[in-house]
């Protein structure tokens, strides 16, 4: 942990199976004793009674301000934790939180984000803001959420957050928020520094061949590529499996080791395919994937991967003035997927903590990924995103 | 990197061609072509700038600087600050043509490339085109609105005129119903059953006040629902819409149902009136789902109600005539209705070359009937002939009810033999006996019958046939007559008789005539009775059968029973004066004079004027009179003689009685008639029928002596006395004067 001015930021972590105690013992941790606590953020496994897990956590924090989300992973400075709990407690005078959840994302996810961001103006005037952004992962049309954060906040707030993961036992994600378990939520924290606050993304995916053109597509679902069945084209283009065509299981690891990548004007970003419908032979994705526009399939490798979350650390401290207090990570849990199960995760932590085993990061392994600090888009798959708090 | 020429332009492009064909409202298409271009130029900022409408994204909601960005749009600058996002790069693409605008990019980093810049403006051409084409949609869409609009308050008016055509067909139906005079359940089911289908109700009911002054309705009506409760009577608490519309007269109505029609949601009750009264509701629910009634619908109500009144009202109105112009004890037309139809008939056949007939109808021995029986008893036969006289009839025939005793029947079409069958179809009919209140009658009818002939009107033909009657009557008991021209001479004869008569009074030509009452045994006159004759100054001596019958009930008949009583009186008195007989004087009686208290106070003044006694007179009552009106003068007959009159019965015999019509009488005499029988009564008969007369008075009287052998035989019978016939011939006062010995006579 490190403290700059009165502000502060701490980060616990438990890995015990009892939900509780690992909530406690995580709080602990994150808390270690420092008043005046502001906010807590929470990331834990769900296969934890989460409820439990709010218990004990509130029992070490009291009424402090409290969000987080499932994962399928969380991890701090010190490695990944596989079914634990992380907390991330922020405090000092210089920050100012406010919290928000609001639910039925899945109906209308626009008015949701503009409803759930509209605590950005109970913000005092002066200092720094950004919008912590976590949601139902498993919802379509994410990125209307995030439009209609933008309808609310406008391009002077930065956004930054991640998609709860869901279950892989009930395939339930979870949002937490005071002390409420929730889904198909957005949960919301305006919050406010007297310093600023930095945010960087980076994925480490490339373009692999030409690109292929979107003939036809509707609201989370791509039809057809180059004017032929879109789960065909993927399929064939990749040289996937033969299981693959027809096990929506094989095809669903398959899928998240590949992602598709679509233009921008800052570089190509990843876009998760989440299934296949094998019927239409279409496939199907939470991100906005346009009629018309053009997209390519990717590779990447733990090279890259790593490069990727060196970088956004990098723009994430940049805009800050000095060392940061502490850092929330949205890593996307497709690439640690690509990053397999040996070193390749701690080496990435390593990266987005500045190789300091003590620096107070906490992340999760997200289904999805917020960060925008500048221009109008803000929604990844398979990036790291990174909120360095100056 | 910055945006590529080429694929990943044209691309872009694409995405929003293709998003632009996905939105059709014009204000979403400015926010996705701002969210579009800002998404691929990774601006903070864009704006779409219209006339006086600015969309845009990357300003918090409701702060965007409108005007600003309107100012920077059409500044061309290249850089600005803008409020809450910083110093921004701007690029401005114009949108021309049919709409106009700006689109405006700003982007903190990086200045705006050719590529981008050139990509704007397709977008921006995009959107124009978009737009442009939105709006012709929506001129499109608004004037085919319009229409489909127009179409619908067409198709809207369209309906209405048809219910309206069909209410109006509807009312039609209903006022032919009642100008029809169809039955009136006919008419009112007919109205709840329009507004059964015309109101699209689940249930249309009509109830009535079950009287004029009842607190209870009875159904007359029902439409949509089961008729099992037709002519209930329930209270009006038991119908409260009803009752409700009833009290306020108007219109009332309930959205949520009432009790009173079961399963209804929307009802409403309408007021019948009868002439301004209201006497009932028309009722009309709908089931719960079905639209609420509108005001065409209530107009509807109010038109059938409407129509109800009037046939209830019409229906009052066609029973009141029906009542006035229908004999009330036997149901058959009256004599007012008879004539109108006659004149119909006559008219009809006129029209056809075809004759009427008419047969005039009056019952014979009715009257002892009524007063034997009792009145009840009377208009029960009266009602039996009534439907026995319509057994005989056709359809179209008429049977009336000419008041009394007296039918009249309308045969249209009719020539003389069809009227004669009828009228022997009737007269069997009235001839078979009738039992009356337990009691076994027998009367007859006399018919006269008439057959219409060219510019003959009503009153001629029933004229006629009551001639024919009258003639009929004359021959006796259930006889039938065809008019003749020559019967309406007769009948001329008869009134000029009539007008004669009173003239003969005044004139002195009336004179008296006596039939001596001769003592058998001793040839003694021991009375005379006094009869009117007239000394006619064309037809000479008129004995009085030609026309007493003629004036027996008219003043002039009075005043000849009082003129030949003062008359006889006279005449005895000057005879006792003279001192040529002690006789006494027999003087007939009609049944009205028996009664008449002024005749028998004329009767005893006329006495003490001659110097005569009550005892001098004997009033003669036809045994007919007796039988007929046994009960009514039976106590008049009393009373006569309690002032010390004698009476007499006469025609004993002859004329048809019971026995037991006697029975009530004590006469002082009776007079037995021997030739009044056809074929003459064998010696034994008379024998019987004067021991017969005996069982009443022992003083009997043969009327007109066939012979004298007969003499003896009466005598030996006990029969004292005789008159008429061989014995006299009525004489006059003179002559008679001169044929009394001077000795008492038989008192």
């Amino acid at each position: 942990m490190t403290q700059g001015d009165s502000r502060w930021m701490g980060v616990g972590s438990s890995a015990g199976p009892d939900g509780e105690k690992a909530g406690m013992r995580a709080a602990r941790a994150a808390l270690r004793d420092r008043g005046d606590s502001r906010l807590i953020v929470v990331f834990g496994n769900p296969r934890h009674d989460l409820t439990a897990v709010l218990r004990g956590i509130t029992k070490v924090t009291g009424d402090v301000p409290l969000v987080g989300c499932s994962t399928s992973g969380e991890f701090t400075a010190a490695g990944p934790i596989f079914d634990g709990v992380v907390v991330a407690a922020f405090g000092g005078s210089g920050f100012q939180f406010e919290t928000r959840a609001v639910e039925g994302i899945s109906r209308c996810p626009r008015e949701v984000g503009a409803e759930a961001t509209e605590s950005a103006a109970t913000l005092a005037e002066g200092g720094h803001t950004a919008m912590l952004m976590l949601m139902d992962g498993r919802v379509e049309r994410q990125e209307e959420v995030l439009r209609g954060a933008y309808d609310t906040l406008g391009a002077s707030v930065p956004l930054i957050g991640g998609c709860a993961a869901p279950s892989p036992v009930n395939d339930t994600a979870f949002l937490l928020h005071e002390g409420r378990v929730l889904t198909d939520s957005l949960v919301t924290v305006a919050m406010r520094s007297e310093a600023p606050f930095g945010i960087g993304v980076a994925h480490g995916y490339e373009p692999v061949g030409d690109p292929i053109l979107v003939t036809r597509s509707g609201p989370g679902r791509i039809l057809e590529l180059d004017d032929r069945p879109a789960l065909d084209v993927y399929l064939d283009r990749l040289g996937a499996s033969e299981e693959a065509y027809r096990d929506p299981q094989a095809f669903g690891l398959f899928a998240l080791a590949h992602p598709v990548c679509v233009d921008r004007r800052s570089g190509r970003e990843a876009r998760l395919i989440s299934g296949a419908d094998f019927a239409s032979r279409a496939l199907t994705s939470p991100a906005d994937i346009r009629e018309g526009g053009t997209v390519w399939l990717s590779s990447s490798s733990t090279g890259t991967l790593l490069d990727a979350a060196g970088s956004a650390r990098a723009d994430a401290v940049r805009s800050l003035t000095g060392e940061p207090l502490g850092m929330l990570a949205f890593d996307g849990v497709g690439r640690l997927m690509m990053l397999g199960s040996e070193s390749g995760p701690e080496n990435e932590i390593r990266r987005l903590s500045g190789g300091n085993a003590e620096f107070p990061i906490a992340g999760c392994y997200s289904a999805g990924e917020i960060a925008r600090s500048r221009g109008f888009n803000g929604f990844h798959n398979y990036a790291v995103a990174v909120l360095a708090v100056g | 990197m910055s945006l590529a020429s080429g694929v990943g332009a044209t691309h872009l492009l694409a995405e929003f061609v293709a998003l632009m064909a996905s939105v059709s409202d014009e204000r979403r298409a400015m926010q996705v072509a701002a969210e579009h271009a800002a998404s691929a130029a990774e601006a903070e900022v864009c704006a779409v700038l219209r006339d006086g409408e600015v969309v845009s994204v990357g300003f918090p909601r409701r702060e965007c600087p409108a005007d600003l960005m309107r100012e920077l749009a059409q500044s061309g600058v290249r850089r600005a600050h803008l409020p809450g996002v910083g110093e921004c790069h701007l690029a401005v693409a114009t949108m021309s043509g049919e709409v106009s605008g700006h689109l405006l990019l700003a982007r903190l980093q990086d200045p705006f490339s050719p590529d981008e810049i050139s990509l704007l403006r397709a977008t921006a051409r995009v959107l124009s085109l978009s737009l442009t084409m939105m709006e012709t949609l929506a001129a499109e869409r608004r004037l085919r609105e319009h229409s489909d609009q127009q179409a619908a308050e067409n198709a809207r008016l369209l309906r209405e005129l048809e219910a309206r055509q069909a209410l109006v067909e509807a009312l039609r139906r209903i006022e032919a119903a009642i100008a029809r005079r169809d039955p009136l359940r006919e008419v009112l089911d007919t109205i709840t059953e329009a507004g059964h289908l015309l109101l699209h109700a689940q249930t249309s009911a009509l109830r009535l006040l079950a009287a004029p002054d009842s607190d209870d309705l009875r159904l007359a009506a029902v439409a949509g629902a089961t008729e099992t409760e037709l002519g209930r009577r329930v209270a009006r608490s038991a119908a409260p819409l009803t009752d409700a519309a009833m009290s306020h007269r108007r219109l009332v109505g309930v959205d949520d149902g009432s009790n009173e029609l079961p399963g209804t949601a929307a009802t409403m009750s309408c007021p019948v009136m009868e002439n301004d009264v209201v006497v009932g509701a028309l009722t009309i629910g709908r089931a719960s789902g079905q639209a609420p009634f509108t005001e065409g619908d209530r107009e509807a109500l109010l038109a059938l109600a409407d129509h109800a009144g009037m046939a209830v009202t019409d229906a009052a109105a066609v029973r009141a005539v029906h009542e006035a112009q229908l004999d009330p004890l036997t149901g058959l037309p009256n004599r007012a209705m008879f004539t109108g139809r006659l004149e119909q008939a006559l008219l009809d056949a006129h029209d056809r070359g075809e004759t009427a007939g008419v047969l005039f109808i009056d019952l014979d021995r009715f009257k002892p009937v009524n007063d034997s029986l009792g009145h009840a008893a009377g208009d029960a036969l009266l009602t039996e002939v009534a439907r026995r006289l319509r057994s005989c009839l056709r359809d179209g025939d008429t049977s009336s009810r000419l008041g009394g005793d007296e039918f009249a029947v309308l045969l249209p079409g009719a020539d003389v033999a069809d009227a004669v069958a009828v009228a022997e179809r009737v007269s069997g009919q009235i001839r078979s006996p009738f039992e009356v209140l337990g009691n076994l009658v027998h009367v007859s009818a006399s018919i006269g019958v008439a057959v219409s002939t060219a510019g003959q009107d009503a009153a001629q033909v029933l004229h006629d046939a009551d001639i024919a009657m009258y003639r009929a009557k004359k021959l006796g008991e259930g006889e039938t007559q065809v008019y003749v021209p020559e019967m309406h001479a007769d009948m001329l004869n008869r009134l000029q008789l009539e007008t004669d008569l009173s003239t003969a009074l005044v004139h002195r030509q009336l004179v008296t005539r006596y039939s001596p009452v001769i003592d058998l045994a001793s040839g003694s006159v021991a009375a005379v009775t006094v009869a009117p004759y007239w000394q006619h100054p064309q037809r000479g001596l008129l004995a009085p059968e030609e026309f007493l019958a003629l004036s027996a009930k008219t003043e002039v008949g009075g005043r000849i029973e009082r003129w030949l009583l003062a008359q006889g009186c006279r005449e005895l008195a000057a005879w006792r004066k003279a001192g040529g007989t002690t006789a006494g004087l027999h003087l007939r009686l009609e049944a009205h004079q028996l009664t008449d208290e002024r005749f028998r106070a004329a009767a005893q003044n006329v006495l003490g004027l001659n110097g005569l006694t009550p005892g001098d007179l004997t009033f003669e009552v036809s045994a007919q009179v007796l039988a007929d009106e046994a009960e009514k003068v039976s106590a008049h007959i009393a009373r006569w003689q309690r002032d010390g009159f004698k009476i007499a019965v006469r025609d004993f015999g002859s004329a048809p009685f019971a026995l037991a019509d006697l029975c009530g009488v004590a006469p002082d005499l009776v007079k037995i008639d021997l030739a009044g029988s056809t074929p003459a009564l064998p010696p034994e008969a008379r024998r019987r029928l004067i021991a017969a007369a005996r069982q009443f008075s022992d003083v009997v009287v043969a009327q007109v002596v066939g012979t004298k052998e007969q003499i003896p035989e009466l005598i030996a019978g006990g029969c004292r006395y005789g008159e008429g016939g061989v014995l006299s011939s009525p004489v006059s006062a003179a002559d008679l004067a001169r044929e009394f010995p001077a000795k008492d006579g038989q008192d």
